[in-house]
C-alpha cells in the first residue's frame, strides 16, 4: 500500500503521467503505437531486393526492416549474399529489383547518396587510406563542399575522437599514417570515420574476425552504446558468441534468400546453424574425441626454446613442442605471440636465447631455412602471405612440394592428382583449374593447409588458422589439425578464441605482456583460469601457478 | 518469428557467378592479335607481291630477332611484377664494349664475350638493387637507365665505332637453309625460355613472385635469388641483342638500343601478360614482337610512311590491350 | 609520442633531408665553383628549371594517383611544333596559345580515356600514346626543323620583371595554383586518396573518373604550357624534341619524395628534386665535366635517392602489435 502511494507520488512529481485507470492507459498506448506505425516509417526498409551477377542470382527477394536503436545480426555461410547486400546498402553496387527506403524516402544509388541518407559502413578490410593520416581518414571527407582545409580536418577529427573515446591515445596520433598503427587502433579509426558523418545506420562487416577477445569486447561495447543512442546497426558476423551478445534480431541468408528471421531470444544456436547450412553441425570440435592422453615424457621434444628474448616484444620464453601434441598459444593482442611465432619461423632475429629443432639450432634467415629444418609457418593473413589468388587451385596445392620432386632444378610431374587432394581435403571448388579467388574463405584456408600437408612438415606453427572462417569449415580444419598431430607432427596454434583453445589443445600456453605466464596441459586448466591468465597475467590460484611452472619442466 | 524452409537447388551460386564473369580469363590478346596480323599479311601480300619474298622476310627476321631477345628477357622481368627500363641502355653499353674491343683489335670471340658479360653484369647490378636491396623495379631501373646510358656515352665519347671484323659480321650475313642465323638464335632462345618457364623450379618461382611476392617468400621460395637471376638473365639477353645489332648495322653507338626497351614492354603486353606480373607466355611474347615487326614491314611495303607505321603499331598495342580488357569484362563494378 | 609518425604525409621528413642535402651541395659548390652563385648563373639555373618544374608539377599529380605518364615528352614536342607552325603561318598570338594549351588538354584527355574507360594500365596506355603522338608528329614534320619563331614568342623566352625569365614566374604561379588545388580542394585530396587505395576511394564515394581525368589532363595542360616556354627558349622546334624527357621528370618527382605507388608527395619535394637535378647539371657544366659523365652523375643521384628513401621506409616501419592500451 505504501509502495503504491510512493509510486504514484513519483509519477505525479515527474510530470510524465497523470494517473488514469489501467484500461485507459493501455488503450492510449495502443492508439499511440498504431499512430506511430502508420505515420512514421521505419528507419531502414529494404523491399524485395534482387541482384543477379550474370544469370546467377546473388540475392532474391530479400526484404528486411530496421529501426533506430536495433541491432540486427546478418548471418549466413560464405557466398550466401551477405556482402552483396551490404554493398547494395552502401551504394557501391546497384540492385536489379527492389528498393531501399530510409525514413520512408527512396535512396538513389551511389555512395554519396547513401552517405547523405545516413548510411555508414565499416568493411572487413576497413577500407582506410593507409598512407594518409589518422585525422585525414576520420574527417577528410566531411566538408560536403568542394573546399578542404587541413586545419579544420584536424579539429574535426579531434572533436569526434573526443566524443567517442575521451582521452584516447589516438588523439595523440592524429598525424600518424594509418599503416603505422596496430590493427585494433586502425579499427577504431574506421569506427570514428563511420560515425563522423552522424550516420544513423551503421553496417559492420565481420568486425571481430581478426580481433582478440579484449578488442572484440571493446568493439561490442561501442556498438551497444551506439545502439542506445538510436543508431540502427546491421552486424554481419560468423561468430555466434559475439552475435549473441549484442543482437536483438537475427537474419539468416542462405544462397541469396532469407532462411530465417527471428528475435534473439526465440531461437537456439542449433536452429541458427541449421538455417545457415541446412544440416546440423556440431559446434564443438570433434578434435576432442581422438585426442590421445600424452604424458609429458612420451616423446623427445621436436622444438625446444630456451630463454628466447626480443627487446620490446617478449622475454625469456622457454617452452617445448612435442610430436603428436597440439599446443595452443593464446593471449591478448600485444602480448607478443605473433612476434614470437615469427621468430620461430626465422622472420625475426632473437636478441637472446636459443631455438632448437630436433636438436639442431635454428638459424634465422627466413622461411627457407626454417622449412629446410622441417618447420613450416602459416601466417595469419592467408591472402597476403599464403595464397596466390590469381592462380588456380592446383597450382596453389602443388606450391610447397615442387622442390621436393625436382631434379637439378627441373620439375617433374606430380605423382598424385590434384583432384584427389581436392576430394580428400573436402575443398569445395569448380575443379583443379578453378581460380583460387572463386573459393570461399574457408575453402581457401583448406587449400593452404592441404598444400602444407603435402610437404609433411614435422613442426607446424599456425597463426589464427580459423580466422574469418565459417563454422563448418572451422570444424573441418580442427579435424585436419588433429590428424596432423596424430600423424606425428608437433603443432603450435595461435588463437584468440578461448573456446577454440580449450577445444583443440593438448597443452595451452598463455602470453601476457611478453612473458609466458601459463604452460599447462589442457586437462588442468579451467576456462576461468585461462581468461584470468590472459587478462591479468596470472592465474587466480597460487597453486595453479606452481602447477604451470612444474608442467613446463 | 518467421522461418522459411529451404527450397533451393543451386549449389553456391555466387561462386558460379564469379567464375562465369571470368569467361575469358587468361591470355586473350594473342588470339586477337594473331588473326588480325594474319589478315593483314594476306592483304599486304595481295597489294605488294614483294611481301612474301624471301629477301623481305630475311630483312624482317633480323631486327625481329634482336627485339625478340630483349622481349623474352623482359617477359621474365614483367612476370615477377617488375619492369626493366634500362634494357635499351644495357644494349648500348654492351655494343660500346664491342666497339672498344674492335678498336683494340680483340679477337671476335672476345668481343662477343665482352658484350655478353657486360650485359650480364649490368643486369646483375639491377638484380642486386631489386632482388637484394629490395628497391622498386621501376625506380631502380630508371636510375640505372640513366646511369648506363651515361656510362655508354662516356666510354664511347659519344662517337660511334666501325670497322668490325668479318667474324662478327658473320652473324648478320650467314643463313642456314635460307633462314638468317640471327633468327635461329632467337628460336633457340625461345626454346630455352619455354623450358625455363614451364619445366624448371625457377619458372615456378618467377610466376609465384609476380603473383604474390609475400606468399612466395612465406612459401619458402628463394625470392631474392630468383629476382637476381631474372634481371641478370635479362641483361645477358640484352648483351646478345647487342651482338646481333652491331653485326647487322656494322657499327656501335651508345644510343643504339634506344627504342628496344619500349618495344619489348609493348611486345610482352601485347602478348597478353599483365603488367603487374604473375603470368607469362612465351607464345604471347613472340606473337607480340612478331606482330609489331610484321605490321611495320607490311606497312613499309604498302608505301605507308615510316612514321605513320610507328604510330599505327602503337595504336595496335592500345587496341589489343583495350579489347582484351573489354572481353575480360574488366569494366565491371566492384565485386 | 606527440609528433607525427615517420612516414606520415605531414611530416615532411624526406623534404627536410633533401633540403639538407642541397645545403651541403651548395657548400661544396661554394668551395669548388664559386662562380655558381654569380647572378647570371643563378638566372640561367632558374631558366633551366622553369619548364622542367612546370611539367614536374603535372607529373606529380599523375604519380599521386599511382599512375605514370610516359607520353609527356611526345606531348611536349607535338604542342611546340603546333605552336610554332601556326604562329609562323600568321595566326594571332592569343589564338595560337589557346590552340596549344587546348591541344595539350586534348592529348591528356586521350590518355585519361584509355586509362579510365578502357582500364588500360597507365604505363601501357601512355607508352602507346607516346608512340602514337610521336609517330604522327614526325610524319607531319617529316623530320624537319622549324628554325624560326615569331618575335612575340621569342619575347616569352626572355627575362622580364627582374633577371628572371617569364617561365620562372609562370612556374611559380603553377606551383601556387597546384598547391591550392592539392591542399585546399576535395578534388586535390581525392588524388591522394585514390592513389593510396583505389578500392577505399571507390567505397568512400570518390569518382575514379574525376581523379584520372584531372590528373592526365592537368599534365597535358602543363606540358603544353611548358612547351610554349620550351619553344620560346630554344628558338626552334623539331619532331624529335624531348625524347626521354618524361623519364627525367619522373626522376625529379621521385627524388622529391613522392611515392611511385601513389598517395604521397609534396610540391615542395618536387621543387627540391627539380632544383637538385638542374643545379647538378649546371654545376657539372661549370666544372667542365663532359656531358656524358653528367648522365652518369644524374643516374647515380637518382639511385642514391631511391636507395635512401627505401632505407628510411624500411627502418622506421614495423608497427608492433603492442600499441598502447587506450
Amino acid at each position: 500500500m505504501l509502495q503504491r502511494a510512493r509510486f504514484l507520488h513519483d509519477i505525479a512529481r515527474s510530470g510524465r503521467l497523470t494517473y488514469h485507470p489501467p484500461w485507459f492507459s493501455a488503450f492510449r498506448i495502443l492508439l499511440q503505437e498504431l499512430a506511430f506505425r502508420v505515420s512514421s516509417p521505419q528507419l531502414l526498409e529494404i523491399r524485395s531486393i534482387s541482384k543477379f551477377f550474370g544469370p546467377t542470382p546473388a540475392l532474391r527477394d530479400v526484404s528486411v526492416s530496421l529501426n533506430a536503436g536495433e541491432v540486427l545480426a546478418l548471418m549466413g555461410h560464405n557466398g550466401a549474399g551477405k556482402s552483396t547486400l551490404v554493398k547494395i546498402l552502401a551504394g557501391t553496387i546497384r540492385q536489379d529489383h527492389g528498393e531501399i527506403r530510409i525514413d520512408g524516402r527512396l535512396v538513389p544509388q551511389g555512395v554519396p547518396a547513401a552517405q547523405r541518407a545516413g548510411v555508414a559502413v565499416i568493411y572487413q578490410d576497413l577500407s582506410l587510406f593507409p598512407k594518409l593520416t589518422v585525422a585525414e581518414n576520420i574527417a577528410g571527407g566531411l566538408s560536403g563542399s568542394w573546399s578542404y582545409s587541413a586545419g579544420q580536418v584536424q579539429r574535426k577529427a579531434a572533436a569526434i575522437l573526443e566524443k567517442l573515446e575521451p582521452g584516447s591515445t589516438l588523439l595523440q596520433r592524429l598525424g600518424w599514417s594509418v599503416k603505422d598503427l596496430p590493427l585494433a587502433m586502425r579499427q577504431r579509426v574506421a569506427i570514428a570515420r563511420a560515425l563522423a558523418h552522424d550516420s544513423r545506420i551503421l553496417i559492420l562487416d565481420e568486425p571481430t574476425a581478426s580481433l582478440s577477445m579484449q578488442d572484440s569486447d571493446r568493439l561490442l561495447e561501442s556498438v551497444r552504446v551506439l545502439a542506445s543512442h538510436g543508431v540502427a546497426v546491421l552486424f554481419v558476423s560468423h561468430r555466434m558468441s559475439d552475435v549473441r551478445r549484442i543482437a536483438g534480431r537475427y537474419l539468416v541468408l542462405r544462397d541469396g534468400v532469407i532462411a530465417l528471421s527471428a528475435k534473439a531470444d526465440e531461437i537456439s544456436d542449433s536452429i541458427l546453424t541449421r538455417a545457415m547450412f541446412g544440416q546440423t553441425e556440431e559446434p564443438s570440435s570433434p578434435a576432442t574425441s581422438s585426442r590421445k592422453a600424452l604424458s609429458p615424457h612420451n616423446a623427445a621434444p621436436a622444438l625446444v626454446v630456451s630463454g628466447a628474448t626480443r627487446r620490446g616484444e617478449f622475454q625469456n620464453i622457454s617452452l617445448s613442442l612435442r610430436a603428436g601434441e597440439i599446443t595452443v598459444l593464446t593471449g591478448l593482442t600485444g602480448s607478443g605471440r605473433t612476434e614470437f611465432a615469427e621468430s620461430l619461423a626465422g622472420l625475426r632475429r632473437l636478441d637472446g636465447g636459443v631455438i632448437q629443432i630436433f636438436g639442431n639450432p635454428l638459424r634465422h634467415s627466413g622461411p627457407r631455412s626454417a622449412m629446410r629444418a622441417g618447420l613450416v609457418y602459416v601466417p595469419e593473413d592467408r591472402l597476403l602471405t599464403g595464397l596466390f589468388t590469381g592462380r588456380s587451385v592446383a597450382e596453389n596445392l602443388l606450391g610447397a612440394t615442387d622442390h621436393l620432386r625436382a631434379r637439378f632444378g627441373f620439375l617433374r610431374k606430380a605423382v598424385s592428382n590434384p583432384s584427389q587432394w581436392i576430394t580428400e581435403h573436402n575443398i569445395r571448388c569448380q575443379g583443379p583449374k578453378a581460380l583460387l579467388q572463386t573459393l570461399s574463405g574457408g575453402n581457401q584456408q583448406k587449400v593452404l593447409l592441404a598444400r602444407w600437408h603435402m610437404a609433411e612438415p614435422r613442426v607446424l606453427v599456425l597463426d589464427e588458422p580459423t580466422a574469418g572462417v565459417d563454422i563448418a569449415a572451422k570444424a573441418e580444419i580442427h579435424r585436419r589439425l588433429r590428424q596432423w598431430a596424430d600423424g606425428g607432427a608437433a603443432l603450435l596454434v595461435i588463437s584468440s578464441e578461448t573456446e577454440e583453445a580449450l577445444a583443440l589443445a593438448d597443452r595451452i600456453l598463455v602470453f601476457h605482456a611478453g612473458r609466458l605466464v601459463m604452460d599447462s596441459p589442457r586437462s588442468q586448466i579451467s576456462p576461468e583460469q585461462l581468461t584470468a591468465a590472459m587478462l591479468h597475467g596470472e592465474a587466480d590460484d597460487d597453486d595453479e601457478d606452481e602447477n604451470a611452472s612444474r608442467g613446463a619442466q | 518469428m518467421s522461418f522459411y524452409p529451404p527450397t533451393l537447388v543451386q549449389p553456391s551460386p555466387p561462386e558460379r557467378a564469379r567464375a562465369a564473369s571470368l569467361r575469358f580469363s587468361g591470355n586473350t590478346e594473342p588470339f586477337i592479335v594473331m588473326p588480325l596480323v594474319l589478315l593483314f599479311c594476306i592483304y599486304a601480300g595481295y597489294r605488294n607481291a614483294d611481301f612474301w619474298s624471301g629477301l623481305n622476310w630475311q630483312l624482317l627476321l633480323q631486327p625481329l630477332a634482336e627485339a625478340g631477345l630483349v622481349s623474352i628477357g623482359m617477359m621474365f622481368v614483367i612476370a615477377t611484377g617488375g619492369i626493366d627500363l634500362s634494357a635499351g641502355s644495357i644494349v648500348g653499353v654492351a655494343a660500346v664494349m664491342m666497339g672498344i674491343g674492335t678498336h683494340h683489335g680483340w679477337p671476335v670471340w672476345a668481343m662477343e664475350f665482352a658484350a655478353l658479360a657486360t650485359g650480364a653484369a649490368c643486369g646483375a647490378f639491377n638484380g642486386i638493387l631489386i632482388g637484394w636491396l629490395r628497391l622498386s623495379p621501376i625506380l631502380a631501373t630508371l636510375g640505372t637507365m640513366i646511369l648506363f646510358s651515361g656510362l655508354g656515352l662516356a666510354l664511347s665519347s659519344g662517337a660511334s665505332f666501325a670497322g668490325f671484323p668479318d667474324g662478327l659480321l658473320w652473324w648478320n650475313d650467314a643463313t642456314l637453309l635460307g633462314i638468317p642465323v640471327e633468327f635461329l638464335v632467337f628460336v633457340v632462345v625461345i626454346a630455352l625460355a619455354v623450358v625455363l618457364l614451364h619445366a624448371t623450379l625457377w619458372g615456378r618461382y618467377v610466376i609465384a613472385i609476380g603473383s604474390n611476392h609475400e606468399a612466395a617468400r612465406y612459401s619458402g621460395y628463394p625470392v631474392r635469388l630468383s629476382l637476381f637471376a631474372v634481371y641478370s638473365f635479362q641483361g645477358l639477353l640484352c648483351g646478345g641483342a647487342a651482338v646481333l645489332l652491331t653485326a647487322r648495322l656494322a657499327s656501335a653507338r651508345a644510343d643504339m638500343g634506344q627504342g628496344l626497351m619500349l618495344m619489348a614492354i609493348a611486345a610482352v603486353v601485347l602478348g597478353g601478360a599483365p603488367i603487374a606480373g604473375g603470368s607469362a607466355s612465351v607464345l604471347g611474347t613472340v606473337t607480340g614482337v612478331s606482330a609489331f615487326y610484321i605490321v611495320q614491314n607490311g606497312l613499309l611495303l604498302l608505301g605507308v610512311p615510316a612514321f605513320v607505321q610507328y604510330a599505327l603499331t602503337s595504336a595496335l598495342l592500345l587496341v589489343a590491350v583495350g579489347l582484351g580488357n573489354l572481353l575480360r569484362g574488366r569494366g565491371e563494378e566492384e565485386r | 609520442m606527440n609528433h607525427t609518425s615517420f612516414s606520415a604525409p605531414g611530416s615532411y621528413r624526406h623534404e627536410q633531408k633533401l633540403a639538407l642535402l642541397l645545403c651541403i651541395f651548395a657548400i661544396v659548390l661554394a668551395v669548388a665553383a664559386p662562380r655558381f652563385f654569380a647572378p647570371p648563373n643563378l638566372a640561367a639555373l632558374a631558366r633551366s628549371m622553369g619548364v622542367f618544374l612546370i611539367i614536374s608539377v603535372g607529373m606529380l599529380n599523375v604519380i599521386l594517383t599511382a599512375g605514370i605518364d610516359i607520353s609527356a615528352g611526345a606531348i611536349l614536342a607535338v604542342v611546340s611544333v603546333i605552336l610554332v607552325r601556326f604562329a609562323n603561318h600568321g595566326m594571332a598570338a592569343p589564338y595560337v596559345l589557346l590552340l596549344a594549351l587546348g591541344t595539350g588538354i586534348a592529348l591528356g584527355a586521350v590518355n585519361a580515356v584509355l586509362i579510365a574507360e578502357l582500364r588500360i594500365p597507365p604505363i601501357v596506355a601512355t607508352l602507346g600514346t607516346a608512340g602514337l603522338f610521336r609517330g604522327l608528329l614526325l610524319e607531319w614534320t617529316q623530320g624537319e626543323w622549324e628554325a624560326s619563331i615569331p618575335a612575340w614568342l621569342n619575347a616569352l623566352g626572355r627575362p622580364r620583371w627582374g633577371r628572371l625569365d617569364i617561365s620562372v614566374w609562370a612556374a611559380f604561379l603553377v606551383l601556387l595554383a597546384s598547391g591550392w588545388i592539392l591542399h585546399r580542394t576535395q578534388l586535390g585530396r581525392s588524388l591522394f586518396r585514390y592513389g593510396d587505395s583505389p578500392l577505399s576511394a571507390h567505397r568512400a564515394g570518390i569518382s575514379a573518373r574525376a581523379v584520372i581525368y584531372y590528373a592526365y589532363m592537368s599534365i597535358g595542360f602543363l606540358t603544353a604550357l611548358g612547351a610554349v616556354f620550351y619553344a620560346a627558349q630554344l628558338g626552334s622546334v623539331q619532331g624529335n624534341a624531348a625524347v626521354g624527357y618524361e623519364l627525367t621528370v619522373i626522376a625529379a618527382v621521385v627524388l622529391g619524395g613522392a611515392d611511385i605507388f601513389g598517395g604521397r608527395g609534396t610540391l615542395l619535394g618536387t621543387f627540391l628534386g627539380v632544383l637538385l637535378l638542374c643545379s647538378l647539371q649546371q654545376a657539372l657544366t661549370l666544372l667542365h665535366v663532359a656531358a656524358f659523365w653528367q648522365n652518369v652523375a644524374t643516374g647515380a643521384i637518382v639511385l642514391l635517392g631511391v636507395l635512401f628513401s627505401a632505407a628510411s621506409r624500411h627502418a622506421k616501419h614495423i608497427p608492433s602489435q603492442s600499441g598502447a592500451p587506450a
